[in-house]
């Protein structure tokens, strides 16, 4: 006879469950798919372009889909499905390199507020306020255009303007951790702050963190499209996606598929990682497990 | 009464912010590599002209006496001039206000009208079609860039179907409206010129939907969620149990807690649909804030991105402050 | 004894299961009983026991994944499982009122005191305004809330745990039904307003001349307000009678060890009898009766096969081999 005790080994929390949900999700699946063929088309683009993306061939500009130009060429005779394929690599490289840099501020600033606390915290906060005042994409594209339209600027740019979420985040969870027992227990035992932010809040701090950054992949692809689009972020000949629709915009009528390809590309990108996004949320919500 | 006193001291608090906001503004004008007197004066200027003209601007004095002199500027609203129009920075803002605050309000009210019932639809048909079909919708919304879907329904709208014209506010031979607000469907409504009033609602119709679309789908997400949220609390189970028809249950005691969150994003989503305002008004050539800063971005005209900047962020600030005040207003149990 | 007439009749061994990615728990497995005019019937058990479940069931409020699988329910001889929604919201309310534990969080936050009211109200009985307005002062009046025409103006959250409960009352009693639903009306609230609140239900339902079904965990108030009494366990009725015999002749061993472990203020000073272990998981409940892991006269039969609710004396049911009566 089971009592509730016995049963603790409930179906609902093992990894079955897992499984479950993810084929519950099957969307997704789609996602992580999605990212997969991504970063495949990164990797192996040299092998998966038939044509040189840079190379200007006149003779062949603005040509509709065919056989040999899989989704046509551009106004420079260049093959735009190969361009689309090198341009994995740098929406690739900007999203994480982004993420990555505001995940570093952030985290630091964001332990420094919350584990110290008091006027560190105080300043921190107000900086972070004026921060969160701007509107994300104005203030990204203000200050790229004060460091120099490149895509190394854009980049620093946006990290520059997500680090206040990431850092507040970050902060929200060394508040909850601070205040539970084993912080003080190893306290007691004499622990180093540096030991206890390393060994203690480090790793039981990260989860919504990933969470959230998984969440903003996709943003950060949306808004550095946005910045080529206007002209700042990526520069010709660079095979950027956003920059790609700013070129091909002029020729929408004659040439529907030069602009509209490329920004099928960022759709399909940012689908698949909203999608992965919204499965690991769910997943890794214990709320939704029940 | 206590809502004024709640106010002002909302807008109190709101100070060292804005003053915030300023130096970062001026921060970043002063961040360009280079030195722009230089620039400007050419290559044959010589020291003694660049030292002038750098004492001229106060570009010679210590970086807080800068920063107090930009403040003295912008208090009396001079945020310099603009490289391209030759005019003063605030006169070229104030002149492209209005077309983009039609533009961005009508977005916004397209989005809420439509995003909250689909919200709500998709709560109340949990799991079944409408809600597969809304949170389809709500993905592939928030996943789309506004600028390649302005470009599409250009494309469908304009080029190939020529349903929709693709450009400006107006027919060129069309003359605005006797200008009252500024808005173009508002004061031509209000002196009755049906043929401005349809011919204007004719433009917005592709660009306030390009927008609308982006910001849509998040009300529609957040209105799900928050529906969801409410229709498991107990005071909707009460409510069932009076007799009430499921209806009622979910437009009168359910719709009206979930909303409460909803109008919590609304300031946010403002934010949204400015920028998006950008990108919008640049494809569809129209003469607002937004292609003006894009002009701006293509001369490197700094005093008007900044100027940009600076104004679009204070009324973002102030939206979010009146998002806040009505939030404040139609939840009950909140004190102020 | 003058037969009175029955406003409640559950019969045909009322099912309701939850249907989980965990397996099928059967909250309510098989209960029958029924409740005279005018008589409160007390269902008692622990919690977790299906007694919540079997008021919602009664008003078909359960939500899936639950769903009432079998028996009928008869309320002044209608079987409301076979009513249609529509017929079901005319009773809702009307003929029969509910009263929720939690009165805080069963009041919407963000409408009146007045407009709750007023809107049961206007539903049932068709009132305008004015009327429903005076109505509904009247009914704060009965449930003795000083100032009622200030209290209509205020929000729930204004309004303390017993205020807040007397307007819970007023709600569900507003339209005078013949069977009151009370699920744990006094848990929530302090100890010295219980008394009270329970008093007010109580002379409200003698003068409405309505029946109670009232569901707790506390013998102490069973013993105060109700006539007849049911006890549950698991799912399942263990025990049903009125309410001296359940405290001088307690049959059932689950009944026995309840009331044995209630402190008694003049007994000698022992350890208070418990019962050892624990309720069993709704989903796999223990073979036979449900109760025999923990029952200190199990015997040989009691894991074969499940005992019903038998009569073994007038007015007194028992769910136990041992005292089956042949």
């Amino acid at each position: 006879m089971a009592s509730v005790e016995d049963q603790t080994e409930r179906r609902s929390r093992g990894w079955r469950f897992t499984l479950h949900l993810i084929w519950k999700n099957p969307l997704m699946v789609v996602g992580l798919a999605v990212v997969c063929v991504l970063f495949l088309m990164a990797i192996f683009a040299p092998l998966i372009s038939p044509h040189d993306p840079f190379k200007i061939n006149p003779p062949q500009r603005l040509k509709p889909p065919s056989a040999a130009y899989l989704l046509g060429t551009d106004v420079a005779g260049r093959d735009i499905f190969s361009r689309i394929v090198y341009g994995s690599r740098i929406t690739l490289q900007i999203g994480i390199t982004v993420i990555l840099l505001a995940l570093l501020i952030g985290y630091f600033f964001g332990i420094m507020a919350g584990f110290f606390g008091g006027a560190v915290d105080e300043l921190f906060m107000r900086i972070t306020d004026i921060f969160m005042s701007f509107p994300y994409l104005i203030l990204a594209m203000g200050l790229t255009v004060a460091l120099g339209p490149s895509i190394q600027n854009a980049m620093l740019a946006m990290a520059i303007v997500w680090w206040p979420t990431y850092a507040r985040l970050v902060r929200g969870e060394v508040l909850k951790l601070r205040g539970r027992t084993f912080i003080y227990a190893s306290k007691g035992l004499g622990a180093t702050n540096l030991f206890i932010i390393l060994r203690h809040i480090l790793p039981n701090s990260w989860m919504p963190v990933v969470v959230q950054s998984s969440l903003d992949f996709g943003r950060v692809i949306m808004y550095a499209a946005s910045l080529s689009f206007i002209g700042l972020g990526a520069q010709p000949p660079t095979p950027e996606w956003g920059a790609m629709i700013s070129d091909g915009r002029a020729f929408l009528e004659q040439a529907w598929w030069y602009p509209t390809f490329p920004g099928l590309a960022i759709m399909v990108t940012i689908l698949g990682f909203n999608l992965m996004g919204d499965g690991l949320r769910d997943i890794l919500d214990p709320r939704l497990r029940r | 009464m206590k809502l004024w006193a709640y106010i002002v001291r909302r807008l109190v608090l709101i100070i060292p912010t804005l003053v915030g906001v300023t130096m970062i503004t001026f921060a970043i004008s002063r961040l360009i590599p280079g030195d722009p007197i230089a620039v400007s004066l050419g290559p044959y200027a010589s020291q003694e002209q660049i030292q002038l003209m750098r004492a001229k601007w106060g570009l010679d004095k210590p970086l807080y006496i800068q920063y107090l002199l930009y403040l003295k500027n912008l208090s009396r609203g001079d945020l310099g001039v603009s490289i391209h129009s030759k005019r003063a920075v605030l006169d070229d803002l104030r002149d492209f206000f209005p077309a983009t605050f039609e533009l961005t309000t009508a977005s916004m009210l397209l989005s809420i009208l439509f995003g909250i019932p689909i919200g709500v639809i998709a709560a109340v048909k949990k799991n079944r079609w409408p809600d597969f079909v809304t949170r389809l919708y709500a993905l592939a919304g928030v996943s789309i860039p506004v600028f390649w879907l302005g470009l599409l329904l250009l494309l469908v709208f304009y080029f190939k179907l020529g349903w929709l014209p693709g450009v400006g506010r107006l027919d060129p031979h069309v003359s605005p409206p006797a200008s009252i607000t500024g808005l173009y469907l508002v004061d031509s409504l209000f002196t009755a010129n049906w043929k401005v009033f349809f011919n204007a609602l004719k433009h917005i119709l592709l660009p306030a939907f390009s927008l609308s679309c982006v910001i849509m789908a998040t009300i529609s997400r957040m209105t799900r969620a928050s529906m969801l949220e409410v229709m498991t609390e107990n005071y909707i189970k009460a409510a069932r149990a009076k007799g009430l028809s499921e209806r009622t249950v979910i437009y009168r005691h359910a719709l009206t807690n979930s909303l409460i969150p909803v109008v919590t994003i609304i300031g946010v989503m403002y934010g949204v649909c400015l920028a998006g305002a950008v990108l919008t008004e640049s494809i569809f050539s129209w003469p607002g804030l937004g292609r003006y800063a894009v002009k701006a971005i293509t001369f490197l005209d700094l005093d008007a991105i900044m100027g940009f900047t600076l104004v679009a962020t204070l009324i973002y600030v102030f939206l979010n402050l009146i998002v806040d005040v009505i939030y404040v207003v139609i939840d009950p149990r909140i004190k102020y | 004894m003058a037969e009175r007439r029955v406003i409640l009749k559950i019969r045909g061994d009322l099912k309701t299961y939850f249907f989980t990615f965990d397996g099928v728990a059967k909250a309510v497995d098989g209960v029958n009983f029924e409740i005279a005019e005018g008589e409160t019937f007390g269902l008692v058990g622990e919690t977790g026991c299906g007694k919540s479940v079997t008021a919602l069931s009664v008003l078909r409020l359960v939500d899936p994944p639950g769903r009432i699988v079998s028996g009928e329910i008869l309320f002044e001889g209608e079987d409301l499982l076979k009513k249609k929604e529509r017929e079901m919201r005319e009773v809702r309310g009307d003929k029969i009122g509910m009263i929720f534990q939690d009165p805080m969080s069963s009041l919407n936050p963000v409408m009146t005191v007045g407009f709750q009211l007023k809107e049961s109200i206007k539903l049932h009985k068709g009132l305008r305004e004015k009327k429903a307005e005076l109505l509904a002062m009247e009914m704060l009046e009965q449930v003795r809330i000083p100032e009622p025409s200030k209290v209509m103006r205020r929000f729930p959250h204004e309004l303390s745990g017993g205020m807040q409960q007397r307007v819970m009352i007023g709600i569900a009693l507003c339209c005078h039904p013949k069977l009151i639903i009370a699920d744990e009306p006094t848990t929530a609230l302090d100890v010295t307003i219980q008394a009270q609140i329970l008093r007010l239900i109580r002379d409200l339902k003698h003068d409405f001349g309505s029946s109670m079904l009232m569901i707790t965990h506390n013998l102490g108030l069973v013993s105060k307000y109700c006539d007849r009494v049911g006890v549950m366990y698991a799912g399942s009725l263990v025990e049903v009678c009125d309410v001296s015999t359940i405290f001088s002749e307690p049959l059932h061993p689950y009944t026995r060890g309840l009331i044995e472990a209630i402190p008694k203020v003049n007994a000698e000073r022992e350890a208070l009898p418990v019962i050892p272990g624990r309720i069993p998981d709704i989903i796999l409940p223990p073979p036979g009766c449900k109760f025999h892991p923990r029952c200190r006269e199990a015997g040989p039969g009691c894991p074969e096969e499940r005992p019903p609710l038998r009569q073994v004396k007038p007015d007194h049911w028992v769910a136990c081999v041992n005292y089956g009566g042949e």
